[in-house]
C-alpha cells in the first residue's frame, strides 16, 4: 500500500520527495487546494471515502500520516 | 438556500449525493476546521441543483459557492440571490481538463461573467531580504523625513484600517472574505496588520497578513489614494512582510494577481515573485435587483 501511495504522490506533485517529511503541510509544501486534489486522487486509487472531518492537516503532514488514513478508511 | 447546522449534516448531503451520482467534481477547497467555522457562524447554507449540491458562504458582501456535482451534469441551475454570488475555480496553469472546460460553459450559461482570473505567486522570504532587505530598509528610513513610520497595528487602528480598505476603488470586494471582529482582531494580535502612520497617527497604509498552514498569505493591501506612487509604502511593507515570515519560520509569502493588472505584475516582478502554477477563475452572478 506504501509503495501505491508514493506512486499517487508522486503523480500529484511530480519531483517533490515526500519521504522523510513530517512537516509537509507546517512547512507549507501542500496547500488546502494541493491537499483536496490527492483526497480525491485517494478516493479514486483506493476506493475510499474520506469523511470531511477527516480532511485535516495533521492527516496531511507525512507520508505515514496519509498512509495511515487510507489503511483506516481501507479497513472500514 | 437551507441553512447548515453541522458538520454532520454537511457530511451526511454529500455522502447521499455520492450515492446518487458516483464521484462528484468539486471547486472546495475547505478542509474541515474551515467548514466548522462557517457552520458555526452560521454562514453555510445549501440548494440542490441538478445532479449535485451547491454550498454557499455567506461572505456578508456577497456568496461564494462551491460545488459539488456530477461529472455528467447537463445544466448548472441557480436563481439569482439578494447579493452577488461567486464561484472561484482553482486549477494548474495549462492544465484545464475537459470537464473543467465543461463546467465553465455551464456557469456562463447560468449567468455568470468572468470577473477576473488571478495567478497565484510566492516569494521565498528568505532569499527576499538577501537581495532587497537592504532596498527596505532604506526606503523605510526615508519615511522618517516625511514624518512617516511603519507600525505593527494595534487593535486601536482596527476600525481606521477597515475604513481604508472599504474605501480603496482598487481592491474588489470579492477578495475580501468575511471575518467576524474578534477573528479581525486576533489577527491584529498575531501581528498580521502592519501599517504606515503619518506624523498625527493618522494611517496612510495597511496590509494585511495571515498565517495559515505553514505560509503567509497575502490578501490585500492599500496605500490612501494622496500617498500612492510617492514613498513607496507597499515597498516599505512589503519588507515589513517577508520579515515577519521570516521571524515567524514561514517559509514562503503567498499572494494572487490579477492577469490583467499590469501595474502590479511589473512592481511584484521587481520583488522577484515566482508563479505557484495555480491559477484562479473568479466567476460571478449579479445579485437580484427585483
Amino acid at each position: 500500500m506504501r509503495k501505491k501511495l508514493l506512486e499517487v504522490l508522486a503523480d500529484a506533485k511530480p519531483g517533490f520527495e515526500f519521504e522523510g517529511k513530517t512537516d509537509l503541510v507546517d512547512g507549507g509544501y501542500l496547500d488546502s487546494f494541493d491537499i483536496i486534489t490527492l483526497v480525491s486522487e485517494l478516493n479514486d486509487r483506493f476506493e475510499i471515502d474520506i469523511p470531511v472531518e477527516d480532511i485535516v492537516t495533521e492527516n496531511f503532514d507525512s507520508v505515514d500520516a496519509i498512509l495511515a488514513l487510507v489503511e483506516k478508511l481501507s479497513e472500514e | 438556500m437551507e441553512q447548515i447546522i453541522s458538520l454532520k449534516q454537511y457530511e451526511q448531503l454529500l455522502k447521499g449525493t455520492r450515492k446518487q451520482y458516483g464521484r462528484l467534481h468539486t471547486n472546495c477547497f475547505m478542509l474541515a476546521p474551515e467548514t466548522e467555522r462557517v457552520i458555526e457562524q452560521g454562514r453555510l447554507y445549501f440548494e440542490e441543483t441538478d445532479q449535485g449540491l451547491l454550498f454557499f458562504v455567506d461572505e456578508k458582501r456577497y456568496y461564494q459557492v462551491y460545488f459539488h456535482i456530477s461529472p455528467d451534469v447537463k445544466k448548472l441551475q441557480m436563481i439569482p440571490k439578494k447579493k452577488p454570488v461567486l464561484i472561484r475555480i482553482i486549477y494548474m496553469q495549462g492544465g484545464k481538463s475537459h470537464l473543467q472546460n465543461k463546467i465553465d460553459k455551464l456557469i456562463a450559461e447560468a449567468g455568470f461573467s468572468l470577473l477576473d482570473s488571478t495567478t497565484q505567486v510566492y516569494t521565498v522570504a528568505k532569499d527576499n531580504l538577501v537581495v532587497m532587505g537592504a532596498m527596505y530598509e532604506r526606503m523605510e528610513n526615508l519615511l522618517k523625513e516625511y514624518g512617516m513610520r511603519l507600525v505593527v497595528a494595534g487593535e486601536e487602528h482596527l476600525d481606521e484600517i477597515l475604513k481604508l480598505r472599504d474605501s480603496e476603488p482598487e481592491l474588489k470586494m470579492f477578495h475580501i472574505p468575511f471575518h467576524t471582529r474578534e477573528e479581525e482582531l486576533q489577527i491584529i494580535r498575531e501581528g498580521g496588520y502592519a501599517c504606515v502612520v503619518d506624523h498625527s497617527n493618522s494611517i496612510c497604509a495597511a496590509r494585511k497578513t495571515e498565517r495559515m498552514m505553514g505560509s503567509l498569505y497575502s490578501p490585500w493591501f492599500c496605500v490612501k489614494s494622496e500617498y500612492k506612487d510617492k514613498y513607496g509604502l507597499g515597498i516599505v511593507m512589503t519588507g515589513f512582510e517577508m520579515k515577519y515570515a521570516c521571524e515567524h519560520d514561514l517559509p514562503r509569502v503567498y499572494g494572487w494577481i490579477a492577469n490583467d493588472n499590469v501595474r502590479s505584475w511589473n512592481y511584484h516582478k521587481r520583488l522577484g515573485v515566482i508563479c505557484s502554477g495555480k491559477v484562479a477563475d473568479e466567476w460571478v452572478l449579479q445579485e437580484n435587483r427585483g
